[in-house]
């Protein structure tokens, strides 16, 4: 019981931790809360849901993320032009990025519920045996799939971030975006990276959820707020802590769920986020964000 | 007269193992004006941000006004009585010249959020009050035909005066001004000098503590002056001595190419 | 006046006070909560269910309601309010999420999602939300203009200049957090009067979301701004309700609507549509002369 619950619970971390990094990357470069992706993951949800039951036999489950991944990649890339574009050129205070978020957030949501209802529409199951036995234990096949996915797309993401030379001008920025430009890092470049990244990471999240949770319009806002707590303990602006915080936030929710119920867990797991600001706002990464005097 | 108002042992201050300032030591004297000079990145700002504790220091201590403030806030000394200016004019917009004056005054001031709230006689009273502080103080620096406007709607040069004026609101006894000919054509900043010299005349136990790269500015302003260069002190002693110094020669020679 | 008309003035009188509240809170002191729907719902249930159950009057357990919601305030903001600005919005969204989550918790007592409804009826209702408007627009103003205003708009602006002047910008972020929070249960109060039923979901951080965007809207800077856009863009879907598009009455595009018209003019007119004016007797004032002006003008120009 125990293991399955854990491989339940890291199952539902990696999906917390793709998103919490999808948060966390805007974030890093642009400084600001990025309360649009939990729009785009409900977007995700609905396209990749359509998609799924729009052919017969439906396609294989792969090409649903995939498709998902791009049409994310396309929502992020259309709310940066159309919200943060002009934001960015004249160089307004951080508040208007916000604003503009959390205006993308709720026209998505609201597009969503004026066409479809808030009724919760059921994923079709994708694969033909839904468990499978290992010894004397039952796992689901999907639980499976999203932790073997999440796990490839995050290392990836470390990876190129890490090592290659775009994930450095990526860091660079991050770290100091006047500096960076002087060095001829050019940051519009970066931020599209940036947005590719979140969209792609908002697309994948969203096929998981629905399959996980069904689909609805507030799905992305409300588990997105996992995402958030995450990357607040995880340290805002530290993606391996965002990941780490995510995966343990998700295996807790997961125990107490089980053995308390889910809405003791949500208010746990609030309490938990409160005290860690209270003893150490840094986070477990140990970064703290702080403005430049 | 000649008391020690602001004095520092052995700061230091490094970021990320590069060293900002290192062993800065220095003292004024009620009613003087020193300056601070060096090529950019010498850590002038650093130490001026270390002063009025918005960094921490790594070593050393600040005394200012007979008591050891290494461990009090940005708020405290700022309430002490250590005031300064911003290398780029930081008034804050959306307020008027006069608001802010007035805002140095106001977290002295003596009402309370509900009197405030409700309008009570005492708040109109303090609110006069206040307004009549922040007023002499604008027609003392001869700037109160401009308490209505907006800042903005300034010339650079008058910012200045009017971020000047905003930190002298409340009577310091310590006034640190970081660059404060930044950005002015000649004119204004002889203008700007004349105006600080003015100040000292006005206000005759006010010490000023003035950061400056260009030398020129400094000299006909400081009685003593500090030269830093990649956080060190190279050299220290009146406008003349400085002038004839081979070090200092040195390192604004090489800044200039 | 009618059922629907004095429902609807009251309704829009909470909605511009929960605006108003989110002025101070983020128009002077730059404070992005997302969680003000939240208090809403602690002064709704707490004071409805209270009465109810320990049967005591609503007037007592209001009051109790709106000093939870002022102890609740200060527990969220004393940790966060020393972090980055960030920090705060995110942990308003949790705390809104908490709160409903204990709505569900305690079914028991609030009916959880099918909606607490034995509210009794309140006749004056029309005078106190008229006369509670009417004062917290007064204390907000006075704010504005008071050594608390010109220190928050300091601190909006620039934390570590407001520093440097000794404003304690933490203590003095917590009492207008603690003052907005204040506010917005008393709202939650008279809202529930008002529809006589309260849910968890009229209480999530989109409600939230939409007292930003009304104050965005009419300008951050300025009070009559967001009195004015509070109260336009709630009455506004009323002239619509009867015209559909895609077979969806037009009311139900009213998020949508704000939604897109607060993208434009965020890209368009940051300020919002009144800036920093204010309008009041002097700005009047001046517009009648400008009026007279331009009419001698013409005269002249005619002589």
């Amino acid at each position: 019981m125990a293991l399955q619950l854990t491989i339940n619970g890291i199952s539902i971390g990696a999906i917390y931790a793709l998103i919490a990094v999808g948060f966390a990357v805007v974030f890093n470069i642009m400084r600001f809360s990025n309360f649009a992706h939990g729009g785009m993951i409900s977007a995700c949800a609905f396209i990749s849901f359509f998609f799924q039951r729009a052919f017969d036999p439906p396609p294989p489950f792969f090409v649903t993320v995939l498709f998902s991944a791009v049409c994310g990649m396309g929502i992020a890339l259309l709310i940066d032009t159309l919200g943060y574009r002009r934001i960015r050129l004249k160089n307004s205070p951080k508040i208007y990025y916000f604003l503009m978020s959390l205006t993308f957030a709720i026209l998505i949501e609201q597009i969503l519920t004026v066409f479809f209802g808030t009724d919760i529409y059921g994923f079709p199951s994708v694969f033909k045996s839904q468990t499978f036995e290992i010894g004397s234990m039952i796992f689901k096949t999907m639980n499976i799939v999203i932790l073997a996915v999440s796990v490839v797309i995050l290392v990836a993401l470390v990876w190129m971030i890490n090592k290659t030379k775009i994930g450095l001008a990526i860091r660079a920025v991050a770290i100091n975006a006047d500096t960076s430009r002087l060095m001829g890092i050019n940051s519009s470049v970066i931020v599209t990276v940036i947005f590719i990244i979140a969209g792609v990471l908002a697309g994948v999240s969203g096929v998981f959820l629905g399959v996980q949770y069904g689909v609805f319009p507030s799905v992305g806002p409300s588990m997105m707020l996992k995402g958030f707590i995450a990357s607040i303990i995880g340290g805002l602006g530290s993606l391996s802590g965002a990941i780490f915080a995510a995966l343990a936030l998700g295996l807790i929710e997961m125990f107490l769920t089980f053995f308390i119920g889910a809405t003791e867990a949500t208010v746990i797991l609030f309490g938990i986020m409160l005290a860690f600001l209270f003893i150490r706002p840094q986070g477990i990464m140990g970064i703290i964000v702080e403005d430049k005097a | 007269m000649t008391e020690q108002i602001l004095k520092t042992h052995n700061l230091s201050k490094a970021f990320g193992g590069v060293c900002a300032v290192k062993d800065f030591n220095m003292e004024i004297n009620a009613g003087r004006i020193r300056g601070i000079i060096g090529p950019n990145g010498a850590g002038k700002t650093t130490i001026f941000n270390l002063l009025s504790r918005i960094y921490k220091e790594d070593e050393g201590t600040i005394e200012f006004a007979g008591q050891d403030v290494t461990s009090k806030s940005q708020i405290e000394v700022a309430r002490m009585g250590l005031s300064r200016t911003f290398q780029n004019t930081r008034l804050f917009v959306g307020l008027n010249v006069l608001d802010n004056v007035k805002v140095a005054l106001d977290h002295d001031g003596k009402y309370s959020l509900f009197s405030a709230l409700f309008k009570l006689p005492f708040r109109n009273k303090q609110e006069r009050m206040i307004k009549e502080k922040a007023m002499s103080c604008l027609e003392l620096l001869n700037l109160d035909e401009f308490a209505k406007l907006s800042p903005s709607n300034l010339s650079y040069g008058y910012q200045r005066r009017v971020e000047i004026a905003r930190a002298l609101a409340n009577d310091p006894k310590v006034l640190m001004l970081d660059e404060p000919a930044a950005g002015l054509n000649p004119e204004e900043t002889s203008m700007l000098m004349d105006f600080i010299k003015d100040i000292q005349a006005k206000y005759p136990n006010l010490a000023i503590l003035v950061i400056e790269h260009r030398m020129e500015l400094i000299m006909n302003l400081c009685d003593h002056i500090y030269v830093q260069d990649s956080g060190l002190t190279i050299a220290e002693g009146t406008p003349a001595e400085i002038q004839s110094n081979p070090k200092v020669l040195a390192a604004y020679l090489g800044e200039e190419e | 006046m009618s059922a629907y008309q004095t429902g609807l003035i009251v309704q829009i009188s909470i909605t511009i006070m929960t605006v108003v509240a989110v002025f101070a809170m983020t128009g002077l002191a730059g404070m992005f909560s997302l969680g003000q729907a939240a208090y809403m719902a602690v002064g709704a249930y707490v004071t409805f269910v209270l009465s109810r159950f320990l049967d005591i009057p609503y007037p007592i357990t209001g009051i109790i309601s709106i000093l939870i919601s002022i102890l609740l305030s200060w527990i969220i903001a004393v940790p966060t309010l020393k972090l980055r600005r960030d920090y705060f919005a995110l942990i308003t969204v949790g705390f809104s999420q908490m709160i409903l989550a204990l709505v569900l918790l305690f079914e028991d007592f609030t009916r959880g999602s099918i909606g607490f409804s034995k509210i009794p009826r309140m006749d004056n209702l029309l005078l106190v939300s008229l006369v509670g408007l009417a004062l917290i627009i007064f204390w907000i103003r006075n704010l504005k203009y008071s050594r608390f205003g010109r220190m928050c708009i300091a601190l909006k602006n620039d934390e570590i200049a407001a520093r440097s002047f000794g404003i304690d910008v933490y203590h003095l972020k917590i009492k207008i957090y603690v003052l907005a929070s204040a506010i917005a249960s008393f709202a939650g109060i008279l809202m529930a009067l008002r529809n006589r039923v309260i849910t968890p979901d009229s209480f999530g951080w989109a409600q939230s979301a939409e007292m930003q965007i009304f104050l965005f809207f009419g300008g951050t800077n300025s009070l009559t701004g967001a009195i004015l856009s509070a109260g336009g863009l709630k009455l506004l879907p009323e002239f619509v309700r009867d015209v559909t598009l895609f077979g969806v009455s037009m009311q139900e595009y009213r998020t949508i609507i704000y939604a897109i018209l607060i993208i434009i003019v965020i890209n368009f007119r940051p300020q919002g549509i009144l800036g920093e004016k204010e309008i009041n007797f002097k700005w009047l004032k001046n517009l009648y002369r400008r009026f007279k002006q331009s009419i001698l003008k013409k005269n002249e120009s005619y002589d």
